[in-house]
């Protein structure tokens, strides 16, 4: 087992930056999730990391060791990709004992740790069949099992659950978290899907445009965004943003105020559960638009001013189009946003 | 509509009955021709095929071409496809380039190695300009089998292995990089990268351009007669000089059964050897 | 383009460009209206194959060798032309060559057209090295070999040089020239005594010849390249190097054996198709062609020479002139013995040539030994007369029924 640390890492293609002077701390043993939209430059770091990609400037360290330039089979590192790459002329158990042959351990270590790795990802009785003869799932454990028998010391994932139906993905969410858990195994795990970033996740490091925009634990990335993208990418339905002004270090509207050491406009954000629904004569005026009632609690998308606002209601709740209601923020419970940096003050 | 029934033989039948008049009818009367021994006998032409005084230099020569041939060619076209798949930009150009001998016919492929190592051709003049010949030197003749067997196959092997080089590219390319990755990741070197990985996964490719290449070594000659003429006799050689030299057409189609039966063997090994482990298959 | 209305000549002869134009242009004049059109032998053969199978006749007149016309006999694609025999009487055509076109038959097949031979042509540079007391006009096969031994030692290179390549016409070599010469028979005497000297005479002449001499067609080319300096070959594939440089070569009667100097004739001659949409056209043409000025044009433009009594203008171009002296001295040599093309082979003359050149190459080429050679060979040579029933032709003495092999 062994930390990651990534010190001012660039990667230039031609003229274009794809991460900009990137620093990134894993520790021992932690989960962190890479998430972002396609194109945040999120993959390239892990393929950086992974010795597939070369980078511009910058070091890697995995442990004390400075593996920068060292070719991928001698980083201590092993992957999961996106589309398995599970190799389709091997039986499941040479699949999962790749690694191991590589490294030219003998025949019982081989036979013990695919064993065991085997085991843990439940594909025992399959060790014989053919990958062509596996389903999406199964080939998705002989990855992980194919990674996890190296026994490395940094697990680097690729969208791992990516081409799985949704049902699958949550199975397989759930199974992994546990999974990895009892390898404890450092982790970094790439997803542009922030459900599965939010379920893993010790720590979620969101990135945008080549930089990471936000690393923290899911929670407080949920709650306490340090950014408008990241209110606005994490998060469903996203983070709501008011256009305000602040004046004489306070930052008030209809029926909320708080104290702020900032005047003239700002972004006042929060979170579409996080108001009270009132009646229309107290707090904010929301003319609602549309109900989508989602089973578990009702979406409402309507207008706050002129701005477009989405809040949950509870599912019971007897609330049509058309009608207006009273929003109601709680000061413990928003962010407020520079409008010009979209930085949070 | 009762005609859609029938369309689709309809739209095939145009390639049946080419094959089947152009392909089947000639096919079925070589192989009576080679039985049409006359005075000799059912196996008449075949005897005396077999007791030509070519008959087992050329077989041999054939058999020495194909298994030199071939295997180099594979070697070569699949080195080439890595490096075409490796490179970053001029990829394209260089495929083109590489490719040019796909657009020569055999008998020109011959002429222009002739026209290199001839007694007063290219290479005996570079030679003589660095003083390693001191006058024409022969390469081609039946004094210099040795010679004149690398010849033929050079030339051949630069002719065909563009066929080779794109069955490999095409089947590479289909291969998803990520398996080559996964591969380096769990500690394999290029060279296990290549057995462990590459070359199994191009199997199927490997398949048809051996399949591919076997039959048309099988069936080489024009490159062969531009360059040795006569002094390096081949299978197909000796069927084209029964038939055009000694007018004898059934001996002639005798060598073509003989060589239509070597080649479906050849067909027959590879398709067990190559085969795909049934399970494997998706 | 050939017009549905012209007559179609298809011959073998004449081929290359330059010469099918001339053809056309000035041998052709004062004909009738003519389509000339030219194929190699072997395609020449199937699509005359071709046009009797499907009696579907588009060629009235055929213009070939002896022994491309003889394969043409048995396929039923000649028709008999006695008619046009008999109003050539006049021509002087040698009655030796009008029962050639007669192709083993009782009727006139075909008509010669024009004759050429086989001969030697000797670069000058190679004179220096002759043996002494050896004439250059009378050579022997042993002087040959001792000559070329010398250039061989003199110049670093063998020199002598025989057509032996695939398209080469070796076969007429050990036929008409080489087999006659040491046993005074070409079938009959094949594994004789006589015939064994005859090839350990040859390994000494082949030991100094080109080793290229395996892939050499025509022998003006490597005599044009300086590769060898004494050839064997059909005038007509010397020729370009004789107009080249006429100041450089010598034309001679090619060697002798114990039984003399052997030469084959060369006949090419004009026969109707069966079915030929013109038939009244092509003896027509067969008359134009024939005519003595026809023949002396024909000489002087491709340097085939006349069938024909008719003498030779003393204008000729330098090459051509060269040559008709060689065929002169060729045929005019007082130990000249002449030996035929083959006749009433049928479809066999390839398979028949080919033992001579299968004996050559296991004797020469593979150094098998020559008496167990020469009896295997005999065997096959043997089989071929069995099968076609041909009786023997010149030098061989005639039989009755199948020419023997002893």
């Amino acid at each position: 087992m062994a930390a990651i640390t990534i010190e001012g890492v660039s990667k230039r293609f031609g003229a274009a930056m794809a991460l900009e002077q990137l620093d990134l701390n894993v520790a021992d043993g932690e989960f962190v999730a890479l998430l972002g939209p396609s194109g945040c430059g999120k993959t390239t770091l892990l393929r950086i990391i992974a010795g597939l990609e070369t980078r511009s400037s910058g070091r890697v360290l995995i442990g004390d060791r400075d593996v920068s330039d060292l070719p991928p089979a001698e980083r201590g590192l092993a992957m999961v990709f996106q589309n398995y790459a599970v190799f389709p002329h091997l039986t499941v158990f040479e699949n999962v004992a790749f690694g191991l042959r590589m490294q030219k351990r003998d025949e019982a270590t081989i036979r013990r740790q695919v064993n065991r790795a085997a085991d843990l990802l439940q594909i025992g009785p399959y060790l014989d069949r053919y990958p062509a003869k596996l389903s999406g799932g199964q080939r998705q454990r002989v990855a992980v099992a194919r990674a996890l028998a190296v026994e490395p010391a940094v697990l680097l994932m690729d969208e791992p659950l990516s081409n799985l139906d949704a049902l699958l993905r949550l199975e397989m969410r759930a199974e992994l978290k546990s999974v990895l858990k009892e390898a404890g195994t450092t982790t970094l795990y790439v997803t542009h899907d922030q459900t599965e970033a939010m379920g893993l996740a010790d720590r979620i490091a969101v990135m945008h445009k080549g930089v990471i925009e936000q690393i923290d634990t899911p929670t407080r990335i949920y709650s306490k965004p340090s950014s408008t993208f990241v209110g606005g990418f994490v998060g469903s339905p996203p983070m709501n943003f008011l256009k305000l002004e602040a004046k004489n270090g306070v930052l008030a509207c209809e029926g909320f105020s708080m104290p702020l050491a900032h005047d003239g406009p700002v972004l006042l954000g929060f979170r579409g559960e996080d108001v009270r629904l009132v009646d229309a004569s107290q707090g904010l005026a929301f003319a609602v638009r549309v109900v989508e009632p989602m089973g578990s609690h009702l979406l409402l998308t309507g207008q706050v001013g002129g701005e477009r606002i989405r809040v949950v209601a509870a599912p019971q709740a007897e609330i049509a189009s058309g009608m207006t209601l009273g929003l109601q923020l709680d000061a413990a419970r928003v962010v407020v946003m520079d409008t010009q940096t979209g930085k949070a003050l | 509509m009762p005609t859609s029934r029938w369309l689709p033989y309809l739209l095939i039948a145009p390639a049946s009955v080419f094959l089947a008049v152009f392909f089947a009818v000639p096919l079925v009367q070589t192989i009576v021709l080679s039985f049409d021994g006359g005075t000799a006998g059912f196996f008449g032409n075949y005897q005396r095929m077999l007791g030509d005084l070519n008959f087992n230099v050329s077989l041999r020569n054939t058999f020495m071409l194909v298994l030199t041939v071939v295997p180099l060619q594979m070697m070569l076209a699949i080195g080439m496809g890595l490096m075409l798949q490796k490179m970053q930009r001029g990829r394209d150009v260089v495929l083109w380039i590489w490719t040019i001998p796909l657009g020569v016919s055999d008998l020109a492929a011959g002429l222009v190695w002739l026209a290199i190592l001839q007694n007063t051709g290219y290479l005996n003049t570079f030679l003589f300009h660095l003083g390693v010949i001191d006058g024409p030197t022969a390469w081609l003749n039946s004094e210099t089998p040795v010679t004149l067997f690398i010849a033929v196959a050079v030339a051949e092997i630069w002719r065909s292995t563009a066929v080779v080089l794109v069955i490999i590219v095409a089947g590479l390319q289909l291969i998803p990089k990520e398996f080559g990755e996964a591969a380096e990741i769990f500690g394999a070197s290029p060279w296990q990268k290549l057995t462990r990985v590459t070359l199994p996964m191009l199997k199927p490719s490997l398949q048809s351009a051996l399949i591919l290449r076997t039959v048309l070594a099988f069936e080489v000659f024009a490159a062969v007669y531009a360059i040795g003429g006569r002094n390096i006799p081949v299978l197909v050689g000796e069927a084209y000089v029964w038939q055009r030299d000694n007018q004898n057409y059934s001996v002639a189609a005798a060598y073509a059964v003989l060589i239509m039966v070597i080649s479906l063997a050849a067909t027959a090994v590879y398709l067990r050897l190559l085969r795909e482990k049934p399970e494997a298959r998706a | 383009m050939a017009k549905a209305q012209d007559l179609i000549f298809l011959s073998t002869q004449l081929r290359p460009i330059d010469e099918a134009q001339k053809v056309r242009d000035v041998i052709l004049k004062g004909a009738p209206k003519t389509s000339y059109v030219v194929d190699e032998p072997s395609p020449f053969t199937v699509r005359m194959k071709a046009e009797v199978e499907a009696n579907k006749h588009t060629i009235s007149l055929v213009g070939a060798l002896h022994g491309e016309l003889q394969p043409l006999l048995p396929m039923g694609a000649l028709e008999p032309i006695d008619d046009v025999a008999a109003s050539l009487k006049d021509r002087g055509i040698p009655a030796g060559l009008m029962d050639l076109g007669k192709l083993g038959t009782g009727k006139q097949m075909y008509i010669p057209w024009m004759q050429a031979t086989y001969v030697m042509v000797v670069n000058k540079k190679a004179l220096p090295f002759l043996p002494a007391g050896a004439d250059v006009n009378a050579l022997t096969y042993q002087q040959l070999a001792e000559w070329g031994k010398t250039m061989n030692e003199k110049t670093g290179q063998r020199r002598l040089g025989f057509p032996a390549g695939p398209k080469g016409l070796f076969a007429r070599f050990l036929q008409g020239n080489l087999y006659p010469s040491y046993t005074a028979s070409m079938v009959t005497e094949f594994r004789s005594a006589e015939a064994e000297t005859m090839w350990n005479d040859f390994k000494a002449v082949w030991a100094q010849s080109n080793p290229n001499s395996t892939s050499y067609d025509f022998m003006q080319e490597p005599l044009m390249a300086g590769e060898v300096l004494v050839a064997w070959d059909h005038i007509a594939r010397v020729k370009d190097a004789l107009q080249q440089a006429p100041n450089d070569y010598l034309v001679v009667a090619p060697p002798a054996g114990p039984k003399g100097r052997s030469y084959m004739p060369v006949i090419a001659g004009l026969a109707i198709a069966k079915g030929a949409p013109d038939r009244k056209g092509a003896a027509e043409l067969i008359m134009h062609l024939t005519k003595p000025e026809t023949q002396l044009i024909t000489a002087s433009e491709v340097g085939f020479f006349p069938v024909v009594n008719a003498t030779l203008p003393a204008n000729l171009s330098p090459g051509v002139k060269l040559l008709a002296e060689g065929v002169a001295k060729t045929q005019t040599a007082k130990d000249a013995v002449v030996a035929l093309l083959p006749v009433g082979l049928g479809d066999k003359g390839g398979e028949f040539n080919k033992v001579y050149v299968d004996t050559f190459q296991r004797i020469v080429l593979r150094n098998e030994p020559v008496r167990a050679t020469l009896d295997a060979q005999a065997d096959v040579m043997r089989s071929i007369m069995a099968a076609t029933k041909a009786p023997c032709w010149a030098p061989d003495k005639a039989s009755e029924g199948a020419c023997p092999v002893k």
